[in-house]
Formats: structure tokens, sequence, C-alpha cells
């Protein structure tokens, strides 16, 4: 589930704000639990270019060599938007089957 | 120097993690190892004055090169890295064919071709245990049949070829597998090695044989005042695999005979024989003469197809001995 989930949370990262690596994993590892290990990222960024979900580029950097940065492809943002209407209803009906705690 | 010292950590690293990503196609592979090494960098110089503990925190907030190869490996489709019926083949194949054909590096090629295809092992893996000594055995095994050289050294590189290399690779390459064979793959593979070497082993002890004289082709016995001298066939019986025989000279005086070995010697099955007639006795059986003979094997040059060695002494049709 987890698997499944962080690759549209990298989406959504993207869409946000164009990217680059490392601020992805900074910021994916800022969410507890979500991440074991910072390189299995690299791994997803690798498979969604290839896929074309997102696409990469190069930025200077003031602090050192041109960065890769990643931004949205509209496969991407089509994915995005398909997965955020079935997370909804999957969120909803296991919220309403496991209910509150007792 | 310090600095140096944490620098070749970070290095071994990269490499350690660039091996394990050897089974991606090379493009997915160069964009991780690219990013990764970006990432590392810039990470370090963060740190002013970088420690060694600072950058061993770096790489464990990484993670172990296997564990990102392996979610690589997830993301990308590719099978698990368990092993499976192809790995257990390739060690089988190897080992088997090295035990059963020593001289000849022919179970590892076969292995080697299987283990193109595996996923399981990363691409260094496949050299150093497979591509590699396969080619210095295939290498070998020309250079051997090519030069024929003395006796000692054609032989000695016969066995690298088709038995050393082959079993070292194996080795190797089911170190190399380590948590990823199952117990049960390891109990098999020890059963088939168990099944196959005990024979070749026990076929390799020397054994006595016997041969009658009157079995001889040529030259024709021929007597000589008391001595008789003659040609006859001993032969020596592999279990399973058949025997090989050598022509004897002997001549017999009636009290004392004279050993001499045949100037044809057979290659066996294995390669490895050529017959040496070491001590007979002789004694008269009925209108025969019975030869007794303690042979053993001793490494050959000739190839499998079989080539005679000339040497020692032939029994002239005259009855006279001559040397080669």
């Amino acid at each position: 589930m987890k698997r499944g989930a962080i690759e549209y949370c990298v989406l959504a990262l993207v869409e946000r704000r164009e990217s680059y690596g490392l601020e992805l994993v900074q910021t994916l590892s800022a969410v507890d639990g979500l991440v074991t290990s910072e390189g299995t990222i690299y791994p997803l960024l690798s498979r969604l270019r290839r896929d074309g979900a997102i696409e990469s580029f190069w930025r200077e950097s003031d602090s050192g060599p041109p960065r890769r940065y990643y931004r949205l492809t509209e496969q991407g943002r089509q994915s995005l938007r398909t997965f955020r209407s079935e997370w909804d209803r999957f969120k909803n009906a296991v919220d309403q089957l496991i209910g509150e705690s007792p | 120097m310090t600095t140096r010292h944490i620098d070749r950590i970070a290095e071994d690293y990269l490499r350690r993690l660039d091996d394990e990503l050897g089974v991606l196609p090379a493009r997915q592979r160069r964009e991780i190892m690219d990013e990764i090494r970006d990432h590392l960098a810039e990470r370090r110089a963060d740190i002013p004055a970088e420690t060694e503990a600072d950058l061993r925190d770096i790489l464990d907030r990484l993670g172990d090169p296997r564990e990102i190869a392996d979610e690589a490996r997830r993301r990308f489709g590719l099978p698990d890295a368990t092993a499976g019926p192809l790995e257990i083949a390739v060690l089988l194949v190897m080992t088997a064919g090295a035990i059963v054909l020593p001289w000849l590096p022919a179970g590892m090629a076969i292995g080697v071709l299987l283990l193109w295809r595996s996923p399981c092992w990363t691409r260094r893996a496949k050299y150093v245990g497979g591509y590699l000594p396969l080619g210095a055995a295939i290498a070998l095994t020309a250079a051997n049949s090519l030069l024929d050289s003395g006796i000692g050294l054609s032989a000695l590189g016969g066995l690298i070829a088709g038995l050393v290399l082959p079993l070292a690779g194996a080795v190797y390459l089911a170190v190399r597998l380590g948590r990823r064979l199952r117990p049960l793959a390891w109990a098999c593979t020890a059963a088939v090695l168990l099944v196959v070497a005990v024979p070749a082993v026990v076929s390799l002890v020397p054994s006595r044989t016997s041969a009658f004289i009157a079995r001889d082709a040529a030259p024709r016995p021929v007597t000589s005042g008391k001595t008789a001298c003659g040609a006859f066939y001993a032969a020596k019986h592999f279990p399973g695999r058949g025997a090989i025989e050598t022509n004897v000279g002997i001549c017999w005086n009636g009290g004392r005979a004279w050993r001499t070995w045949g100037p044809n010697c057979p290659v066996s099955s294995t390669g490895l024989a050529r017959l040496s007639v070491h001590r007979c006795t002789v004694r008269s059986q009925g209108s025969v003469l019975v030869i007794d003979t303690d042979i053993t094997e001793r490494a050959t040059t000739t190839s499998a197809f079989g080539r005679s060695e000339g040497y020692g002494w032939v029994i002239a049709p005259d009855g006279t001995f001559r040397s080669i």
C-alpha cells in the first residue's frame, strides 16, 4: 500500500513545485514513517521518468554544479488526478469500516 | 590522511551500489547512480568539517546498496532475486561438468550460458565467477591442444581448465548467492555432487587386471631358446565407463619376466589415462601364459581422440627387442 502511494506523493510534490532529487528526499523523509532509506526514492524517480509521468531538466545552482530538476508531465498530471479520486474513495471506505477506535 | 580515507569509504559505497544495480538496464542504472552521486556530494558539502562518522551517517540514511537495488528491481518489475531452478542449474552444470569431464570446460561453458540469463548475480559476480574463468579455461584448452608440450605441463593445464577453474567459479558464485540460495537448494546441490563425485573418485583408483597372452594381435609371439616373447593387451576397467587397453610387450624365460610397456596407449574416456605396467607375474595355465599386471594411470598429454605415444620397447618378429 505504502509503495503504491509514495509514487503519487512524489507526483504531488512535483506538481506543487519543480524539485530536484535531494529536495524530494528531504521532504518525504520529514513525513513520519514514509520512507525507510533515502536511496530508495531514486529508483522510483527513474521509473517515473521512464513511464513518462515526470520529466527532468537541468538548472544552474548558485551553490555548486547544476542540478537535475523534475516537473510533472501531462500524463503525470492525469494519473495523479485519477489517483486522487480513487484514494478519496478508498480512504472513506476504510475509515467507514474501521471506524473510531473503541 | 583522513580525508582520503573518508573518500575511499564513499567510493566503496558507490562501487558496491553500481555493482548491485548491475541487474538493471544500463540507462536506468546510470540515472540512479548519477542522482545518488549528486545526493552524496551535496550532503557531504553541507558539512564544513566532515568526519568519518558524518559520512557513515549519510550513507546509513541513504540505505544499504542491496536494499536500493532490491527496490529498483521491484520498481522495474524485474524478477525477484531469490535463487530458483536456473541458478541451481548453473551451479550444478558447472560442478558436474568439472567432475565428469575434468579436462574440458564443456560443463562450464553451458553453465556460463545459463548464468548470462540469471538475474540473481550482479554483473561483476558474473564476470569473476563465470565469464573470466571460462575465457581463461578456453584459452588454456586451446593452448594445450596447439602446443602439446611436455607431459606434466599439458596435463596440468588441462586439469586447471577443466576442473579447477569451473569448480572455483561455481564455489564463488554459490557464495555470492549466499542467503538467497535456500537451504533446500544447497541440499540438492550437495546430493547431486555426491552422486557424481564419489564414483568419479572411486574409478580413479588403480586396479589390478589380468590378460592372456593368447589374445595378442601383433607382433606374433616368438620363442628364442627358453624365452618366449609376445605382446598382449592389458586392460584397466573403469566402473561404468568402459575400459582402456594397452599393448604390452613382454618376454618370459620361464622364470623371470622382462616387463615393458607398450607402444600404443589409447587414451581413456576421461582423457587422463596412460597405462603403465609396473609389475607383472607370469604363469602358465595350460597352453597359455597368463600375465598378471599391476597397472596404474598417469596423466597424459594426448587429446581425447587418441594418439600413439612412441616410447618403450617393441618386439620385432625375429624376437629381438628394439627400443622406440
